[in-house]
């Protein structure tokens, strides 16, 4: 899943599917205000206890 | 009588002395411990993502026994993956499967505290696990070893790039690799 964050709070969000290479995946995002947010990549698996997350400054120009 | 006073008070003397004196210096054995790090429902924490710190404390005193880095390969992926696990059946101790070994100097049956943290080359999915147990002085443990168990995944993005150029309307494409520890 990926997210988009604006001062902490989600603005924007997206389901990340398999793209055809071992371990990657990819979805799209839609930009709907400008301004300084952060991307945030989690992958999730609660049955076994596994989580983990990448977090990225971005600036979406207007 | 004279005689006979003297011997008992002599050898009330050394009683004394002996129950006074400290007990004899304890002997340190050499005794190996071996620690393996492994992903939650993966394998084993290779070099390839860092490998992980290992710790070994005495829980008594807090003193640092050993400390050092595990190196090495994942493991047999039938063996840890495909496999069912049977009680007492080799699943991780194969050939270049990573691991730790210390050789510690133990004096007597002592509590530590055994610390993994890695993947230590992702610091984002970096987690720490520990355990104690009892080691007993020359009783080496090898093997399979003393196993930590380490949650999570690795995340890392691939898209977009740090100085990509957004604008509002377009559509931002994200692409990011997930793998196991």
């Amino acid at each position: 899943m990926a997210r988009l964050l604006h001062e902490g709070q989600v603005v924007g969000e997206a389901s990340l599917t398999y793209a055809g290479e071992q371990s990657t995946y990819a979805g799209r995002l839609a930009l709907q205000a400008a301004g300084t947010l952060v991307l945030e990549v989690l992958a999730m698996d609660a049955a076994n206890a596994n989580f983990g997350h990448v977090r990225q400054q971005v600036t979406v120009e207007p | 009588m004279r005689t006979f006073c003297r011997l008992l008070t002599v050898a009330t003397l050394a009683a004394g002395v002996a129950a006074a004196a400290p007990p004899a210096q304890a002997e340190a054995v050499p005794t190996k411990v071996l620690v393996r790090a492994i992903s939650r429902d993966a394998k084993v924490i290779s070099s390839h993502v860092g490998g992980a710190r290992i710790t070994i404390r005495d829980v008594a005193t807090g003193a640092v026994l050993a400390e050092g880095i595990q190196q090495g390969g994942s493991g047999d992926t039938r063996l840890i993956m495909q496999e069912p696990h049977a009680r007492g059946a080799t699943v991780y101790d194969t050939s270049n499967a990573a691991s730790y070994v210390a050789t510690l100097l133990l004096e007597r049956p002592t509590v530590v505290e055994v610390t993994a943290e890695g993947p230590l080359s992702a610091p984002q999915a970096m987690q720490r696990t520990s355990k104690t147990l009892l080691l007993v002085p020359g009783q080496d443990v090898l093997g399979e070893g003393i196993l930590l168990e380490i949650h999570g995944f690795i995340v890392e993005l691939l898209a977009p790039g740090e100085t990509a150029e957004l604008k509002v309307g377009q559509p931002l494409e994200v692409q990011a690799t997930v793998r196991m520890a």
